[in-house]
């Protein structure tokens, strides 16, 4: 009969050390074939996105982006151009998250039948081809024969057609909208799987206590998706940034510049043949997305811990 | 984790071709690297009759074949203009002939100054034409087509109005808008702002007719007439706060105002000869008549199209041997829309329609190239922005124009 050396002798310790051993040996092992298993993927990456991000970066640094930079700062457009940047983004982001949330709040009420029908149709703006959808925007928008004047004017809502992408002031909250038709899908889609998560208990508890709808919205529906919502500002915010077909397709930036927000600025000067101004541009957008692309990994390593 | 071998080998396999997808993907589009294969880049107007040229030009050199790739208006600019950065290009590519200098000027195009012989002589084309794709004697592309802007009304709406003929000048023609629209109810006319390069084309024009110029100076510099500049814009302005230009002006590309003229939403507009044909098929009764300037007829900016071969072509010596077919006068007349760049090929009986003799007679008597400056170019969201303003009436001419003036002196400066 085998006798087990007692748990405390140094037999029993070297042999827990061995299976240690073994067991990083093993975690370094697995480690190595990960990143072999990846390093394609990564020379693919840093091909197509590393380069052009280093390349970007020298070219704003250099003397022609210093340049570019002063020239940038110092044109009449500017201001306007970085104004309108932040209407564009915060009518985005506002109404795609208001629109999304109500639209997923709206699908999860008991109440309502064929859910799977209506969220399929809600869908449709998500997959939609950007362009067909820009260009159909822009012949609704169209001031004498669009669809949406004709039908506010059907309607007596308005008595004389709207100059939706003709008036300096409403084209740019034009376009935003949208972008916000868009974008809002995706908002339903990722509030409805955080609303899944909430049990049918805690609102049945909430209904006995006498919580009204906007108390049950307020104090259970909001915090439980707090984080939810948290990377939905981030992501929105981002492709707002980056969104350029809607404004490129229907205004190309006017009129008179009223629409012309940053990626059309960039394009534009793609346009001029300034490659130094693309850069200096372009490396602004990439700091921004990349503070937002930080706080986004920060927040779901925290929920992984 | 042990994983077993079928996995392996289906994770190599699926690596191996995501990484071959990638780069035959990015080599895709460019020029054929077979000796007896070329890439032609040509825009979707022409595909019909450029698939009816290369069928022939493929039974006439047996074992020689023409791959072609559609571009479109929106598009080609930027696409040719990224193959030429990267050096992946197409053996042959039809290009406008304004943008020719833009490449020429980096060594982007292959001189063709050689191709010019006894079956294509220099004198057969359209000065204008050859001088935009020439610089320093050198030849850089082949122009086949070339053209001018002119008046295209409806005789219909013109007699309704009581308007016997189409107005010679600009003062004219202001005062018959504003009989068409009191008299039919609908804008007499319309620009179309909502293209930057539409745009341009008419700022071009209206500065031209104003006694603008570009002249290159010896050190490189070209001039620019800033109180030209200004009247331009003015032009381009009158009749919107009056209600006779279409507000659908500042929504509407080019082929958005022809709609609307076929749509008789509008009396007449400005375009080139390959308007007519569709809007007579329409079945409108249409008159055409030369673009009125402040005095009579108004001085057009002209442009074409034209065949160039890149300086990084795989097989330029194939690729000269296809634009020297498509260059023969008979071939250049079946494939413009418009006029060739050849005089003989204008003798073609296709262009003996009387409603092309205003266009013809534009671009041959007030007719000018478009600048061949690559800094012109660099003048479109600048002049797009600022036809935009005064239109609106959000700035004076005199105050968008400085803008115009400051871009003009960037990018117009000495070497």
């Amino acid at each position: 009969m085998a006798v087990l050396a007692p748990p405390d002798s140094p037999t029993r310790a070297a042999s827990r050390q061995s299976a240690q051993a073994r067991a990083v040996k093993a975690m370094r092992r697995n480690d190595r074939r990960g990143w072999f298993l990846s390093l394609p993927s990564i020379l693919v990456l840093l091909a197509l996105a590393g380069v052009p991000t280093v390349y970007v970066i020298l070219g704003a640094f250099s003397a022609d982006g210093v340049d570019a930079f002063d020239t940038i700062v110092h044109d009449p457009g500017f201001s306007q151009m970085m104004v309108n940047t932040g209407i564009w983004v915060v009518i985005a982001l506002v109404g795609a998250l208001v629109v999304g949330y109500l639209a997923a709040i709206a699908l999860n009420h008991k109440g309502v039948r064929l859910t799977g029908m209506w969220r399929a149709l809600l869908l449709i703006p998500w997959i939609t081809p950007h362009v067909a959808a820009a260009t159909a925007w822009k012949w609704m928008f169209g001031t004498e024969y669009g669809t949406l004047n004709g039908l506010l004017l059907q309607l007596h809502i308005i008595h004389e057609p709207i100059s939706w992408l003709t008036n300096t002031t409403l084209v740019l909250p034009a376009l935003a909208l949208v972008q916000v038709w868009s974008t809002f899908p995706f908002v339903m889609m990722m509030v409805t799987s955080g609303l899944q998560s909430i049990p049918d208990e805690v609102y049945e508890a909430a209904q006995l206590d006498g919580a009204r709808p906007f108390d049950t919205l307020r104090f259970i529906i909001l915090p439980a998706l707090r984080d939810v919502t948290f990377i939905l500002v981030l992501i929105v915010t981002v492709w707002a940034l980056n969104s350029f077909v809607p404004v490129w397709v229907i205004t190309r930036g006017g009129p008179a510049g009223a629409s012309t927000i940053l990626p059309i600025k960039l394009y534009q000067e793609f346009q001029n043949g300034s490659a130094s101004s693309v850069s200096v541009i372009a490396l602004f957008q990439l700091l921004v997305s990349m503070t937002l692309a930080w706080f986004y990994v920060q927040r779901t390593q925290k929920g992984d811990r | 984790m042990r994983w077993s071998t079928s996995t392996r080998v289906a994770g190599a396999a699926a690596v191996l071709f995501a990484v071959g997808a990638t780069v035959s993907g990015c080599a895709s589009g460019s020029g054929s690297s077979g000796s007896n294969t070329i890439t032609w880049w040509s825009p979707n107007w022409d595909t019909p009759t450029a698939k009816q040229l290369i069928a022939e030009f493929e039974k006439a050199n047996p074992g020689d074949k023409v791959n072609l790739v559609e571009t479109t208006n929106d598009t080609m600019a930027t696409k040719i203009k990224t193959a030429l950065d990267s050096g992946s290009t197409p053996d042959v590519m039809t290009e406008l002939v304004s943008r020719i200098p833009l490449y020429s000027t980096k060594g982007q195009l292959t001189d063709l100054t050689g191709m010019f012989d006894a079956n294509m002589p220099k004198d057969d084309f359209n000065t204008s034409a050859l001088g935009a794709v020439t610089t320093d004697d050198k030849t850089y592309a082949i122009p086949f087509r070339w053209d001018a802007q002119g008046v295209i009304y409806n005789k219909d709406m013109f007699a309704k109005a009581g308007i016997a003929q189409a107005p010679t000048n600009w003062s004219e023609l202001q005062a018959d808008a504003k009989i068409l629209k009191d008299k039919l109810g609908v804008a007499a006319y319309a620009w179309p702002y909502g293209s930057d390069a539409n745009t341009q084309t008419r700022w071009l024009n209206a500065y031209y007719s104003n006694g603008g110029t570009f002249d290159t100076k010896a050190d490189g510099s070209v001039s620019f007439d800033s109180a030209a500049s200004e009247k331009a814009l003015q032009m381009l302005a009158d009749g919107f706060s009056d209600g006779y230009v279409s507000k659908s002006s500042f929504e509407s590309d080019n082929t958005a105002v022809q709609n609307l003229f076929i749509n008789k939403q509008l009396a007449f507009y400005f375009d080139g000869v390959y308007a007519v044909d569709p809007i007579t098929k329409a079945g409108l009764n249409i008159g055409t008549a030369m673009m009125p300037g402040p005095d009579g007829p108004g001085t057009v900016g002209t442009n074409g199209w034209a065949f160039a071969i890149p300086a990084k072509a795989k097989n330029a010596d194939l690729a000269k041997k296809f634009v020297q077919f498509m260059s023969q006068s008979d071939n250049m007349a079946t494939l413009t829309m418009t006029f060739p760049a050849r005089l003989s090929a204008a003798k073609d009986p296709k262009f003996a329609n009387p409603l092309y003799k205003p266009f013809l007679d534009q671009q041959n008597e007030d007719g000018r190239a478009v600048p061949s400056s690559p800094g012109y170019a660099q003048l479109t969201q600048t002049v797009y922005k600022a036809v935009q303003q005064v239109a609106l009436g959000k700035a004076s001419a005199a105050d968008a124009n400085k803008a115009i003036v400051q871009q003009a002196q960037n990018v117009f400066k000495a070497n």
